[in-house]
């Protein structure tokens, strides 16, 4: 089984769905659309008030006409993975927790949130929630094995394909010990999700158990974010955690949503878009490609 | 040799003088109401030898960030005092003579006012009582620790219980720790010698002792002692992280040698060390904080300067013990050859005669600290025995014995697992000795139940345990001196108690592959390929028995998946490709050993059977297949996460997105989660813990 084999109908999007929230922009579109999330930045820091005349997009290789809005004004959807199993325990975990609720507690009320714990078993704490209420995690503790994979393929399989941004993080040291599917399998299902992925890398035990030596699959991860147009940061203590946080939202808020409707590509199979600026030096995120 | 990575050591001392000026050897009038801290320091040079010329000027002290006024500077020779430790355990007889060698050359240094004593240690420390500058007398001393004419110094709980009842703890133990506070403690009585030193030889890891090097550490600085490490490479390594700590942190050294012939001039090495430092005093700090951080600069230019950062002020009394030390113990020496009737604890015998009666309510205390579990471990070990004897029938021994095995079962499963520190407090030493109560007797149905949930603890508790030991090269050499790991050895002991028994050749089989974890899907040990190739052969062996065919050939068609695997997660890490097939061969073999299970009566091991079907066919290309077999997984244990993500997955794959995040979807709304068999395939025996302690109190049913 290659992508190429498989059919990935996930990422083409008929917008045909008026907006949800009056703040929205509308689109619509009589053909299937196909949505790019993009961050761009400069040393660092996001780059604001481009316009669809400052991007270059192909798709397979075909320059494509887009039309860009900023993603400021778009509602985010969040699944935030945490993993609370026996490796993330004691400061770490309450680090997890502090961090956690002040992060929720700073979103917009449109915006909604799915907290997730990891564990040996994947569990969603109470669904999708509005934004601005600080979540409590801390009681939650710490304990068993992790079944990280199980959690990212999930998260990535049902984040839907609305007008509304998804997003899924990930807070971990990255052990999985107890899932059935394998990094790879994760790395395959990334390019074709609608949400983008940004991973929380929290370094942990090296040895956490029965199942497990050596990881966590840095390589992996990454790329399986970066194929979203997201990215894998490490964390280091309480302030990092929150600088991910702040990092991952404030690079969707300040990024642009390119669309446009597929020309003179083939209509099936996986298509690879690259997306650039006209303006030199600056650094631009977005997915590697969708699936037809 | 060079003490290692040390260039400057300065050790801190907090001892209360009689004047600014230090006492001159002999006099004994060392205490005074004038707090004084005392800085020992040693600087190299960048050629790496002594720099002996330093002055005053040269130096500058910090205490909390504030700089000091230096009160006392010397740079001549101050008198020291040795507490000197050979580690004899797992040594032979013939690096004696060089231990009295390098014993003789440390004298050699001596100057006026130096002294020493001698102690040596297995799992028992024990020491001359006194300290002498008398080279003669020192090498006799030496001779005589060796020979253990010496007197025992306080010792752990452990090992003197363990001792009395295994009758060799002492002997093959290995007590670093609790040596170093012998020494400590000794040193501390000394009230002659103005600098105090603990100078340790040792070639093993500490087993035995119920204290930790946080604790030596603590008790070192608060009396001023340095403490040297002289690491021999042993068998089993040497605790070399915290013995360095250690050294580091009281400003001693540590020096590895490659062996005993290099003792004589590691301890020349430490002698002359001992002759050329400097010592610097200054008013403590006045925060009220019971630790202080310590700075000291040395302005000349290219000596390396190394110093303790924090001081610990000795007022304060003794440091509080740490939590898994033995407390009901340590006051007294022991005399060996004493009698074993200590720790028979009469309430324990009516809590055994309460389990035995079936008395549902008499379950086993859950502990919070090391030390109050070790105390119950230890009452248990030496009350049993006599428990087990006061019944006169052999039948009412055999239900006595297993008995105290179901109640140390329920002991162990009751504890945190935070509370087990292996070795020094492990839930392998104690099933150790629970088989060694059972082999008294003759096996019974109800203890295949034990062993069975002897496991499941192993795995909860020690799953490192199951695996082997990390190697020294020279260990990979010679591992036969290696001891089995723990679920090997009680699986070995299961099979000698009941031979024929097919649970058994599937247990070898489970053992062999347990040890081959972790999955490769994210690790580096290619090492694990030959042991879980290993238990392929075994898997065929029990696969001949019918009792356990079914789950013989689930396991062995995994592990030949997983092995398979291995090759697609090197070419994924090495960014070839994320994709790879099954081989031919390899599918062929997994999907013929999975139809040779047939259709399992279990519906968790028919369950299995699909799940690792579907991966097989996945991985092999053919997607539809796959689905269609994650969905027969699906229906034996709906929702149940291995499979539905497995499903989910696979339906994405094959373009059918829309069913796969309504999977999904669904899955996360179920809660509690169903029980996933996969879960208790990763952890085989655990699960069912409970269960068969159950089964154990039944059998125990008058």
């Amino acid at each position: 089984m290659t992508p190429t084999a498989a059919r990935w109908p996930l990422f083409v999007a008929a917008w045909t769905v008026a907006a949800l929230h009056a703040q929205v922009p509308v689109f619509r579109a009589g053909v299937d659309v196909v949505t790019v999330p993009v961050s761009v930045t400069k040393d660092h820091q996001p780059v604001l008030g481009l316009t669809a005349g400052d991007f270059v997009l192909t798709d397979n290789g075909v320059p494509q006409a887009v039309d860009a809005v900023a993603q400021e004004s778009l509602p985010i959807d969040i699944i935030l993975l945490l993993d609370t199993s026996a490796s993330i325990e004691g400061q770490a975990l309450t680090q997890f927790a502090d961090a956690v609720a002040e992060m929720t507690g700073g979103l917009q009320p449109s915006d909604r949130i799915r907290l997730v714990s990891v564990r040996g078993t994947v569990t969603d704490l109470g669904g999708m929630q509005a934004g601005g209420l600080r979540a409590t995690v801390a009681g939650l503790g710490a304990a068993g094995g992790t079944s990280l994979y199980n959690a990212l393929a999930t998260a990535l399989i049902v984040a839907p394909r609305i007008d509304r941004l998804q997003l899924v993080l990930l807070c971990s040291d990255g052990l999985d010990t107890t899932s059935f599917i394998g990094a790879p399998d994760v790395g395959r299902l990334a390019p074709h999700s609608a949400a983008v992925l940004y991973v929380g890398l929290r370094r942990g035990s090296s040895d956490s158990g029965l199942m497990y030596t050596g990881g966590p699959n840095t390589s992996v991860l990454r790329a399986a974010a970066e194929s979203t147009g997201g990215r894998l940061v490490e964390v280091r203590g309480a302030d990092a955690l929150r600088t991910f946080f702040t990092t991952a939202l404030d690079t969707v808020r300040t990024g642009y949503l390119l669309r446009y409707a597929p020309e003179q590509v083939a209509a099936h199979g996986w298509h690879d878009v690259a997306v650039r600026t006209r303006t030199p030096g600056l650094t631009v995120r977005a997915r590697k490609g969708y699936d037809d | 040799m060079k003490l290692s990575t040390r260039a400057c050591v300065l050790a801190v001392i907090v001892l209360p003088f009689a004047s600014e000026r230090y006492p001159q050897a002999g006099q004994t009038t060392f205490r005074s109401t004038t707090d004084v801290v005392y800085v020992t320091a040693t600087v190299i040079g960048a050629d790496g030898h002594l720099v002996t010329d330093l002055t005053e000027d040269d130096f500058r002290v910090r205490a909390d960030g504030v700089r000091r006024e230096m009160t006392v500077f010397h740079s001549d020779q101050i008198p020291f005092a040795a507490s000197i430790w050979f580690d004899i355990s797992p040594s032979d007889v013939g690096s004696f003579p060089l231990m009295a060698g390098a014993m003789s050359e440390f004298v050699r240094h001596f100057g006026p006012g130096d002294r020493a004593n001698v102690g040596s240690f297995n799992g028992l420390p024990s020491m001359t009582s006194r300290f002498t500058a008398n080279r003669r007398t020192l090498i006799n001393w030496v001779n005589a620790s060796l020979g253990g004419e010496d007197v025992p110094c306080f010792g752990p709980t452990l090992a003197r219980s363990a001792g009395r009842l295994a009758g060799d703890w002492d002997r093959t133990g290995t007590a670093s720790w609790s040596a170093i506070e012998c020494g400590i403690k000794a040193l501390a009585s000394d009230l002659e010698t103005p600098r105090h030193v603990v100078v340790i030889v040792t070639d093993g890891f500490d087993n035995v002792s119920g204290i930790d090097e946080r604790y030596v550490e603590r008790l070192a600085n608060r009396d001023g002692v340095m403490v040297y490490v002289v690491a021999v490479p042993g068998t089993g390594g040497v605790n070399r992280a915290d013995l360095e700590a250690l050294a580091d942190h009281t400003g001693g050294g540590y020096l590895p040698i490659p062996g005993f012939q290099d003792l004589e001039s590691a301890f020349a090495e430490v002698a002359d060390e001992l002759r050329h430092q400097y010592v610097i005093g200054f008013s403590p700090s006045t925060a009220t904080t019971d630790s202080h951080e310590i700075d000291v600069l040395c302005g000349r230019p290219n000596v390396h300067v190394r110093f303790r950062r924090a001081y610990a002020t000795s007022d304060r009394g003794t440091p509080a013990p740490p939590p898994d030390m033995g407390a009901a113990v340590v006051a007294q020496p022991l005399a060996i050859g004493a009698p074993t009737v200590e720790l028979t604890d009469p309430a324990v015998l009516a809590r055994l005669d309460r389990y035995l009666a079936g008395d549902s309510t008499m379950v086993p205390r859950t502990f919070h600290s090391r030390s109050d579990l070790r105390i119950a471990l230890d009452t248990l070990r030496n009350s049993a025995p006599s428990w087990i004897g006061a019944a006169s029938a052999p039948a009412d021994q055999s239900r006595r014995r297993l008995a105290v095995a179901a109640y140390t079962l329920d002991l162990v499963a009751a504890q945190p697992d935070t509370l087990w520190v292996p070795p020094s407090l492990s839930v392998s030493s104690v099933l150790d000795w629970t088989r060694w109560v059972l082999d008294m007797g003759p096996p019974s149905a109800a203890e295949r139940v034990w062993y069975k949930a002897a496991a499941g603890l192993l795995e909860r508790f020690e799953p490192r345990a199951i695996r082997p030991p990390l190697l020294h090269a020279d260990q990979r050499q010679n591992p036969v001196d290696l001891d089995p790991p723990p679920l090997l050895r009680l699986v070995k002991d299961g099979e000698k108690r009941f031979p024929g028994d097919a649970w058994w050749a599937l247990e070898r089989a489970l053992e062999q592959e347990l040890r081959s974890w972790p999955d490769a899907r994210d690790g580096h040990a290619p090492e694990w390929v030959t042991t879980a190739a290993s238990a392929i052969g075994l898997y065929d062996r029990a696969a001949e028995f019918a009792d356990v065919r079914a789950e013989a050939e689930v396991r062995r068609a995994f592990l030949t998946l997983r092995l398979a695997r291995l090759s697609d997660e090197k070419t994924h890490r090495a960014g070839e490709s994320l994709e790879s097939r099954l081989a031919d061969g390899d599918l062929g073999e997994v999907l013929r050993h999975l139809d040779a299970a047939g259709t399992p009566v279990a519906p968790e091991l028919r369950y299995l059977l699909n799940l690792f079907r579907g991966m097989a066919l996945q991985r092999g290309g053919r997607l539809a297949e796959a689905v269609g077999a994650f969905r027969a997984a699906f229906s034996e244990a709906p929702y149940a996460q291995s499979a539905t993500v497995a499903l989910g997955t696979a339906l994405a794959e094959s373009g059918q997105s829309g069913e796969a995040a309504a999977l999904l979807s669904r899955m996360w709304d179920i809660t509690p989660a169903p029980v996933d068999p996969w879960l208790f395939y990763v952890f085989p025996h655990y699960p069912h813990v409970d269960e068969w302690r159950h089964q154990l109190r039944a059998a125990l049913a008058p």
